[in-house]
């Protein structure tokens, strides 16, 4: 964290360089190009990506000609690609569907209840994600060969499911655990059986967090290639279809449709953190519970 | 009259064998003001969570009336609680935290604005109704929450340390508001605290609870008059305890030798005898410094010593008087109106006081602290 000084408690011997209106300390400046270098570190590629969608040039390379607009037009009147994307969102929904089925109800499981194998599930159900997206792949293929499941956009939204269920998981989980289970007493109390709590209490108050997770799940299942390689049959997800076009060379096509990806992306995570963090800030942290 | 709430030998062991409530029997009789009071840990909160439903017994029975609810969960009983840190739903509005009882019972629409707005005004938050809990002061938290509870009109209201959450000078009013409370709607309430004052101030009876036992029922007054045992003796109000020896019985009386002073009082029931154990206790505001000694009252006793020290308490002075025992043995002093002429014991002087044998009581020694 960076700490701002006044001028009276600023630490004695700090070298201090006055910079127009605001006093900076030379910690101040090295943090801000440390920040700096990280972040280019970051995302100068996808700057030098996004430029290069709007340059005239078919080449991507030095120096930038004209600024256009024609890749963008040539990427939405290419049919392949939108089937593509089109299919992309679709697996991308229906594995925020699974994540939110299967994950929610774990999450509650292993915030309330005590069970036999509580530890390890709560290990188990993380490690998908850790998991290399190509061993999931890899060992679904096997199962779903061995069961007679020919390959499709389903088997992909099934692998996607499995990979990223975690994401829901630990997501709400944390949530419940930082959430005053005495508000769901106090439902009780005031008449409401358990599903009406759950309704109006428990939902309410992780409601932030399943909308920010399921962005989360679904952002990562938009751009994922080693699970879907394996487990696509003909349909094309847009992460493949662009992998398979880059192999004949980047077009500025490319360039568009990622410039695109990054930007919408980018807003989904935004959106999802300031929604759970929204939540957590008017609820404030769980109580240590007491037996009186 | 039948009673209201009715606890027959509860027990309530939790996982790892916690004995937190223990054969406790209680009736609670129709709009009563009863308070469980003792340290954190005596099961008292456990014992209003079993009333509540929130906890299962087990063993023993639990009555609402006739009814044995013991097994029913909280939303099938006709009883509401305050909970200790409010437990208010964050998402909600003031307005939708109070009605939420009525919408949970089908409640139309109009019944329930009318119902919250008059609650809202009997707890002095009608221009709160569209703020969110996290908008509020702890004492409008509290009075939400004691809103919320009330608007279903429950049969007994539970109250689980609802002030201890206040500062002292809210807690103080939120005490007389809540008397008063009670004494209005005529509702039966059970309160939890660990605080004596707060007990003593708003109850119409008083139990106390030590290590999951019922361990006193009764009245403020005859809680501090009459402790059951030296363990609440101590915890209820100050008091003077010390070890003593029986010298002499007769009859209703016996006589207690302190290492300095022998001390009257009576057995009240208690059987004593010659030479056993006992302990003695006496609240330091019924003693008084006697100034004469050939004023002492008939059957009196003196208990002499040299002062240690002389303490202001506002209205009066509490002297603590040096009597050989581990422990002081306090008087407290009410001081005249004019302060200026009180004459005070000074440090190092050797003193008398006067000590009346219907205020002392005293415990056989093996009666449990």
């Amino acid at each position: 964290m960076t700490q701002v000084h006044r001028k009276d408690d600023r630490p004695e011997g700090t070298f201090h360089i006055p910079l127009g209106f605001a006093s900076w300390d030379v910690n101040r400046v090295t943090l801000g190009i440390a920040g700096a270098s990280v972040l280019g570190f970051l995302y100068l590629p996808i700057v030098v990506l996004m430029i290069f969608s709007f340059n005239s040039n078919p080449i991507t390379r030095l120096p930038l000609t004209e600024w256009t607009l024609k890749w963008y037009d040539t990427a939405f009147s290419n049919e392949v690609l939108l089937i593509a994307l089109a299919n992309s969102v679709i697996v991308g929904a229906g594995a925020v569907a699974i994540c939110l089925v299967i994950g929610v109800p774990t999450a509650l499981a292993l915030d309330r209840y005590e069970f036999p194998g509580k530890a390890v599930l709560r290990r188990f159900v993380i490690l998908p994600l850790t998991l290399p997206g190509l061993i999931t792949g890899v060992s679904m293929l096997a199962f779903f060969n061995m069961m007679g499941v020919s390959l499709s956009l389903a088997t992909v939204l099934i692998g996607h499911g499995t990979a990223l269920t975690a994401i829901v998981v630990t997501n709400v989980f944390a949530r419940l655990q930082r959430y005053d289970r005495r508000i769901e007493e106090a439902s009780a109390d005031l008449g409401a059986g358990p599903l009406r709590t759950f309704w109006y209490v428990t939902l309410p108050n992780i409601r932030s967090t399943l909308i920010g997770s399921s962005l989360i799940a679904f952002t990562l299942s938009f751009d994922e290639i080693p699970v879907t390689f394996f487990l696509t049959g003909r349909d094309n997800t847009l992460p493949m279809y662009i992998w398979s076009t880059v192999r004949r060379g980047i077009t500025p096509e490319i360039n568009a449709i990622g410039s695109i990806i990054i930007a919408v992306s980018i807003c989904l995570l935004l959106v999802a953190v300031f929604i759970m963090r929204g939540e957590d800030r008017r609820s404030g942290p769980r109580r240590a519970r007491q037996a009186k | 009259m039948s009673p209201i709430v009715r606890l027959e030998n509860v027990t309530k062991r939790f996982a790892g064998n916690v004995l937190a409530v223990d054969d406790v029997s209680l009736d609670v009789r129709r709009g009563e003001f009863i308070t469980l009071l003792g340290e954190s840990g005596c099961g008292k909160t456990t014992t209003l969570r079993m009333i509540g439903g929130f906890e299962t017994p087990t063993s023993g029975r639990i009555y609402l009336g006739d009814r044995d609810i013991t097994a029913l969960p909280p939303y099938r009983r006709r009883v509401n609680t305050v909970f200790q840190d409010y437990a208010l739903f964050p998402h909600m509005s003031v307005e939708a935290n109070v009605g939420y009882g009525l919408k949970i019972a089908r409640a139309s629409r109009s019944e329930i604005a009318a119902t919250v707005a008059e609650t809202l005004r009997m707890v002095g938050l009608e221009d709160k109704s569209r703020q969110l809990p996290h908008q509020l002061s702890g004492g409008q938290k509290q009075r939400v929450a004691l809103a919320r509870a009330l608007v279903r009109k429950p049969e007994v209201l539970l109250l689980d340390e609802p002030l201890s959450a206040l500062d002292a000078k809210l807690r103080a009013a939120m005490r007389v508001e809540l008397k008063h409370l009670h004494e209005q709607l005529g509702l039966t309430f059970i309160f939890v605290t660990h605080d004596q004052t707060e007990a003593l101030v708003m109850s119409d009876r008083i139990i106390v609870m030590h290590e999951g036992r019922l361990v006193q029922d009764g009245t403020p007054t005859a809680l501090y008059d009459r402790p059951a045992s030296p363990y609440v003796a101590g915890f209820i109000g100050a008091s003077n305890m010390f070890p003593a020896r029986v010298v002499a019985v007769n009859g209703g009386d016996i006589v207690a030798r302190l290492r300095g002073s022998d001390v009257r009082c009576r057995a009240n029931g208690r059987t004593f005898r010659e030479g056993s154990d006992a302990i003695i206790c006496v609240r330091p505001s019924k003693v008084a410094i006697l100034e004469d000694e050939a004023s002492l009252p008939e059957g009196f006793s003196v208990v002499r010593g040299v002062v240690r020290d002389c303490l202001f308490h506002g209205d009066s002075y509490r002297v603590e008087v040096d009597i050989r025992e581990a422990e002081p043995f306090m008087v407290d002093v009410k001081l005249p109106d004019d302060v200026s002429h009180a004459v005070l014991p000074v440090p190092g002087s050797s003193i008398a006081v006067a000590v009346n044998p219907a205020v002392v009581t005293a415990f056989l020694a093996e009666e449990a602290w």
